[in-house]
């Protein structure tokens, strides 16, 4: 079963006039699945994430389209929609963690919370579990009492996914989760988001706008240019064949890093 | 062998922290680029890599060991001779939309370094200017745009220009490309490699990507806690030994 059905999604703005930047978008995402995510800067990537947890920034809004998580239907319309099933049901990881915490909080308690209020566990119970997820994504356990400001840009990330492993959500959106790490953190990151998969049959949507990355992780590739997706199917058959003449440079591109000089 | 280009001698430099001892953040690093190559430093975060380039722009002063520029000593050089010796070594950092002017003009930006060391006239410096935007790939109708009107991959190939007009031998790349899309890394770093080869240009390449350096670069040098860990040469056609580079 599909766990994500996205059909005809707009995002757009309704003032002060009526604009279009993301039209007509139709995503599935499979149990277990992942599905790569690319564009150019500006093509819809982040607001297509952000919508489908109903994080999109106002004045920024789902103009149109449906989407249904489980098979149930997701309410777009924003924030205060969503808060039920973001969390346990799906989980963005935004591309800069920085953001995502809260810079006065000590990471453990930080973890801890999130699981009390997602999953309703006791304050002892979170503690506990915050405890044991921090080693489960390669923190030191002496880590809960940083602050974020004192961990790299790869730790914070890895927090993220530590309360990612604690909700088990059914998918996970996570926008350049590795842009800006190094190669051996990258690799780590995108290790730990298998694992998640594997373990839990987690989908992924995994937006980036580095192809290898989505090569080494994705079955599907989805590619939107200019608020319109120009492509979408099965990553190796667009990759083999690409219709749009940017997905053509794309291929082109990774191709050129793959050659020997 | 006349003098390399760059020489770094056993070079090491230590930061103060409050509460706490000095952090050693680069340690005797020894490294040799001779004209015409190009190197690739690659490494983890917070290796060492980026105060290496500050070193080697004499940006900042060693505390240990030296720094030669064509054979001349960087940190017993005074202020005059050194801005002059800039004019040699260029640097392309990481994210332009901070070091450009936000209110400078493309045009004005990448024809200030000639006015600045009074190379030439407003009028010729504005000349250059409109050639080094055709070099690097950007058409006439951008002249007029600041940063703010400029994409990312744009704003990098004006700082680009801007690094060239003073025909520099030594250009200093960090994670240079590192904020752009897959494509235009891809085109900027053709663009490199084209440069390196009608201009002469050598290279010190900094990034974290190891496919970026393999597909521009000639030699590598891997950094780790502050230390040179590995140089060697890359794909090469006669593999030298590697007593060759870097060390004394």
């Amino acid at each position: 079963m599909a766990v994500l059905e996205v059909r005809r999604l707009r995002i757009g703005l309704n003032r002060p006039e009526p604009t279009v930047l993301v039209s007509d978008v139709s995503l599935a995402i499979e149990e277990g699945e992942c599905l790569g995510l690319t564009g150019q800067s500006g093509s819809g990537k982040s607001l297509t994430g952000c919508a489908l947890s109903g994080l999109l920034p106002p004045p920024l809004a789902v103009l149109g389209g449906e989407a249904r998580l489980m098979g149930r239907s997701l309410d777009l319309g924003g924030a205060k929609a969503m808060r039920g099933r973001r969390g346990r049901e799906v989980f963005l990881m935004f591309q800069s963690p920085a953001g995502a915490l809260d810079p006065s909080a000590r990471i453990g308690p930080q973890v801890a919370e999130a699981l009390r209020s997602a999953r309703g566990l006791d304050r002892r119970q979170a503690k506990e579990a915050a405890r044991e997820l921090l080693p489960r994504v390669g923190l030191e356990p002496e880590r809960e009492r940083a602050y974020p400001f004192e961990l790299s840009g790869g730790q914070r990330q890895r927090v993220l996914l530590a309360i990612a492993f604690g909700l088990r959500p059914r998918l996970l959106i996570a926008d350049e989760p590795t842009t800006g790490l190094d190669q051996a953190n990258q690799e780590q990151i995108l290790t730990l988001l298998r694992e998640l998969q594997d373990s839990q049959g987690t989908a992924l949507c995994l937006i980036s706008h580095d192809l290898r990355v989505l090569a080494a992780m994705a079955q599907d590739l989805a590619v939107l240019h200019r608020g319109r997706l120009v492509e979408n199917g099965p990553l190796e058959r667009v990759l083999a064949s690409p219709q749009h003449w940017h997905t053509q440079e794309l291929a082109r591109a990774m191709q050129y890093l793959e050659t020997e000089p | 062998m006349s003098a390399p280009l760059l020489e770094l001698r056993e070079v090491g430099k230590a930061y103060a922290r409050s509460g706490k001892g000095p952090e050693r953040a680069v340690t005797g690093v020894n490294l040799r680029i001779q004209a015409g190559e190009a190197w690739g430093l690659v490494g983890p975060s917070g290796a060492g890599k980026s105060t290496l380039a500050r070193l080697a722009l004499g940006l900042e002063d060693c505390d240990q060991g030296r720094v030669l520029f064509q054979g001349r000593d960087l940190v017993a050089m005074n202020r005059r001779d050194k801005r002059r010796l800039l004019t040699s070594m260029q640097m392309v950092w990481q994210d332009p939309t901070v070091y450009l002017n936000p209110f400078a003009s493309a045009l004005v930006s990448i024809a200030e370094p000639l006015e600045a060391f009074g190379l030439c006239s407003r009028q010729q410096a504005r000349r250059r200017a409109q050639e080094l935007m055709a070099l690097v790939g950007l058409y006439p109708g951008l002249a007029g745009r600041k940063p703010g009107q400029l994409s990312g991959g744009q704003c990098q190939r004006v700082a680009l220009a801007r690094a060239l007009s003073l025909e520099p031998s030594l250009l200093i790349c960090d994670e240079a490309l590192v904020n752009l899309d897959l494509v235009q890394q891809v085109r900027i770093l053709e663009l490199l490699g084209r440069l390196r080869r009608e201009l002469e240009l050598s290279l010190l390449f900094i990034s974290h990507d190891p496919t970026l350096v393999r597909r521009l670069c000639t030699h590598l040098a891997i950094m780790e806690q502050g230390r040179l860990v590995e140089r060697r040469a890359l794909h090469p056609p006669a593999p030298r030994p590697p007593s060759v580079h870097g060390r004394e």
